[in-house]
């Protein structure tokens, strides 16, 4: 399959698609850490207040963030992201796009699992296989959903076929899929692998009391270097306010989801810091063109003019967000900077509703559930002003998500969008915007569907960029969303390490080392 | 008596019986595991297989029936999320739960009987008037202000105790004295009228006219009668401490029972939920009939049949 020309596919778009790789090699050497079991930067240990704890220590079995805030660190992927969120070499030292549907990663060397196997080839094809296993029932298929087939071409390489040409593969295959060691899980099983762990990681599990904490070693073989922090342990602590004062008393170092409303609190104390970045998760209400009146792409305009976001981030979210231009933030590959997106302007949203036949308003329903109370309320009030009457529907957060699949959903309906942490537009526009997902409310135009279909398929990074591009400027007209805010990730931290919150949000330790 | 047992034993279990249906479908009302297990990037088809897979397309008296028949076999299934049997996972949280629940209590107990009979000894003064607000407080004061406000003075501003989690004696006594004042308050207005009543009968006229120091009138005659109703409450009390620590043990990161069960049904983890249940409907069934039993004890007119 590797050498086989494939139609409409070029070797330069071979070779462009391999730059990736390249790039990967250059990199591909071990990294040689400031933190190394050499002493300096050492820390004995850190402990950090989870919002939630693990479900499951298997590699293979669940998809929940919180979940890979405890894995992530014991385990690792073939692709890792750095700080700033860029794919870099993990397991993986390159990967390159060998035909169309074929892609082959070269694996690291003499990295060892923590109970002493080597990594090699057979682990990562046992891995794949084991999530897409259907009597696994991991919950962790739909994320392995582009690859055919993982066969092993030698003991360091690793060939992937996958079921359409697929150019965002490696990221799809730098968070979730973890690898574990082959002979170690078939010979425990499923119910020892839930609760320990052997994975290639900078940590090691030690001991795990549920609901109470989880206790990690450093790995001094670690293939990166020894981490610093010696020991971490990762202690659930649900309640925010609880999480806050365990920070200012000293008991944890780190806290994880910092509301908005404590950040001054946090802020008070000099030993204590915020630590939040831009999130790629977005903020929007679904304005449901297939019912009147928002099959009038100049009302859906209108609404976007008629919202002011910079008040909602400043007054509500206390500044922590930016106001959205596009579906897509910055970080995500296709976010097109020459898209302006829609100021806050009245009476430019009066004048649309009026050219639109709506001079007096309309009656209409807003959607969401109960944590989006204050929002809700702010974008009601805002519609208010324009002569649109909107319903404010709380629902509880599980019947809210039903609504919106099972073609419930009000016409205007809230929803946040993750990327699925792909840093790439195709976690984001065939969800919301091609008719055959489950989250689409959109019927998209055809040279949308085409551009979308182009870009996904395309080895070639400019020409996805472009076509990228010119889906934003055609959302940007058609408006098919009414776009709020670019969330952000906040945390909190003592000053005992240099711990930051990375731009994905996981909570990796590895890297972090005394002021 | 024994006929009395062995009748409320069998009773009891259809009480459970009925119980684990009745959560049965309220969990299925609640919507498919499916949505929640699996990633929202999931397609209709991948949910489908899924569904498919678990069993849960199957009609929902048939995933009853098998799941009650594995029950009976002592299989009470595997957790969706944690991969480890149902069972295990509830067991290994009980010690932490009644830990909590029985500090709690002789926390409440050992405030509410004194309390109830200095306001009932010297009813109308002010050491009434004072018990009496105090457990007015105890009822009216929000559980996670309370255990919020503790831990501002305690924990953080004179560093007497630990903010969260479970270790020796100094992480209990915040969460007991949170979670036990209600039961506090509760018990010591009931000590208190219950003791007043007691003290306005004849035969407590009849033990003072006889000349008993008043000591004994209160201890032996009055104090012992009084108790009958404060037990049931007492009991009942102990049953919403084992299920209902939920705000808590979520404030104090506490690793009990009724945490998992929270998180359990927001993550639709229905075999975890279904033993919960399960349990904590046994235990509140045999509170209940220690509670007739001890009835029997503490009065004598009392016989069962």
């Amino acid at each position: 399959m590797a050498g086989r020309a494939v139609k409409g596919y070029s070797r330069r778009e071979f070779v462009k698609s391999s730059a990736v790789g390249l790039a990967g090699l250059s990199a591909g050497f071990p990294r040689v850490r400031r933190a190394s079991a050499a002493g300096k930067g050492e820390v004995e240990q850190v402990t950090v207040g989870l919002v939630q704890e693990a479900f499951t220590v298997d590699p293979h079995m669940n998809f929940s963030r919180y979940n890979l805030d405890t894995v992530n660190q014991i385990f690792e992927q073939l692709v890792h992201r750095d700080a700033k969120a860029k794919m870099v070499p993990g397991l993986a030292t390159a990967w390159r796009q060998t035909a169309e549907r074929t892609w082959r990663f070269d694996l690291r060397k003499g990295v060892k699992f923590h109970e002493g196997e080597p990594f090699d080839a057979e682990s990562v094809k046992y891995s794949f296989d084991r999530i897409q296993d259907p009597n696994q029932k991991s919950a962790l298929t739909p994320t392995l959903r582009l690859v055919e087939k993982t066969s092993v071409v030698d003991a360091q390489t690793i060939e992937i076929i996958t079921k359409q040409p697929a150019p965002v593969l490696p990221a799809y295959l730098s968070l979730f899929t973890n690898i574990g060691n082959k002979s170690w899980l078939t010979a425990k099983g499923d119910q020892f692998a839930a609760r320990n762990a052997n994975g290639t990681g900078p940590f090691k599990l030690v001991e795990w009391r549920k609901g109470d904490f989880t206790r990690l070693t450093r790995f001094d073989q670690y293939w990166g270097g020894a981490a610093a922090i010696k020991n971490v342990v990762l202690k659930p602590v649900p309640d925010a306010n609880t999480r806050v004062l365990a920070l200012r008393k000293g008991e944890v170092d780190i806290i994880q989801e910092l509301p908005p409303a404590l950040a001054d609190e946090v802020k008070k104390y000099p030993d204590l810091r915020v630590s939040a970045v831009p999130s790629i998760r977005v903020h929007f209400l679904y304005l449901r063109q297939d019912a009147k009146p928002f099959d009038d792409p100049r009302v859906r305009q209108a609404v976007n003019h008629a919202v002011n976001k910079d008040a909602i981030v400043q007054k509500l979210l206390r500044g922590f967000g930016h106001p959205l231009t596009q579906v897509l933030t910055p970080a995500i590959f296709g976010y097109n900077p020459a898209v302006k997106g829609y100021p806050y302007d009245p009476e430019r949203a009066k004048a649309l509703l009026r050219e639109a036949g709506h001079p007096k308003g309309f009656s209409t329903e807003l959607s969401g559930y109960p944590a989006l109370k204050e929002i809700l309320e702010a974008v009601a009030g805002n519609l208010k002003e324009v002569g649109i009457d909107a319903t404010i529907r709380i629902d509880d957060y599980g019947v809210h998500f039903e609504n919106i699949r099972k073609r419930k959903a009000s016409p205007m309906t809230y929803l946040t969008w993750g990327n699925f942490n792909l840093f790439d537009a195709d976690g984001t526009l065939p969800y919301l915007f091609l008719p055959e997902s489950e989250w689409s409310y959109y019927t998209p135009p055809a040279r949308l569907v085409e551009l979308n279909r182009l870009a996904a398929s395309s080895g070639d990074q400019r020409k996805r960029q472009e076509a990228y591009h010119e889906i934003m400027k055609i959302l940007q007209a058609e408006a098919p969303l009414l776009l709020l805010h670019q969330q952000f990730d906040i945390n909190a931290a003592n000053t005992k390490t240099t711990w930051q919150t990375r731009s994905d949000n996981v909570m990796l330790l590895y890297g972090a080392e005394r002021v | 008596m024994r006929t009395y047992i062995v009748r409320r034993v069998r009773q009891s279990l259809y009480v459970i019986v009925g119980l684990s249906i009745l959560v049965f479908a309220l969990l299925h009302l609640t919507g498919d595991p499916a949505s929640v297990l699996l990633p929202p990037y999931a397609s209709a088809n991948e949910r489908a297989e899924f569904r498919r897979q678990m069993g849960f397309d199957d009609p929902v008296y048939v995933q009853y029936l098998r799941f009650a028949g594995n029950a009976l076999r002592g299989d009470f299934g595997t957790s969706f999320l944690q991969g480890q049997p149902a069972l295990g996972l509830i067991l290994e949280r009980v010690p932490a739960t009644l830990e909590l629940s029985a500090a709690a209590m002789a926390f409440g107990l050992a405030l509410a009987l004194p309390a109830g009979i200095v306001s009932a000894l010297w009813r109308d003064e002010l050491a009434d008037y004072f018990c009496m607000t105090m457990a007015l407080l105890g009822q009216s004061i929000a559980v996670f202000w309370l255990g919020l406000m503790l831990m501002t003075i305690f924990s953080v501003g004179l560093d007497l105790f630990p903010v969260s989690g479970r270790g020796g004696f100094a992480h209990l006594v915040l969460p007991a004295v949170t979670l036990g004042s209600y039961t506090a308050a509760r018990t010591a207005r009931l000590t208190r009228s219950e003791l007043l009543e007691v003290l306005g009968q004849d035969f407590i006229r009849t033990a003072r006219a006889k000349g008993l120091w008043e000591g004994i009138v209160i201890a032996k005659h009055a104090f012992r009668n009084a108790m009958v109703p404060v037990v049931t409450i007492v009991a009942l009390e102990m049953g919403t401490l084992l299920g209902g620590a939920v705000i808590t043990e979520t404030i104090f990161s506490w690793p009990g029972v009724a945490r998992l069960m929270v998180q359990s049904i927001y993550e639709r983890d229905f075999p975890v939920v279904q033993v919960g249940v399960f349990l904590i409907g046994a235990a509140l069934v045999a509170l209940n009939l220690l509670v007739d039993v001890l009835y029997a004890l503490l009065d004598p007119r009392i016989r069962y049949r």
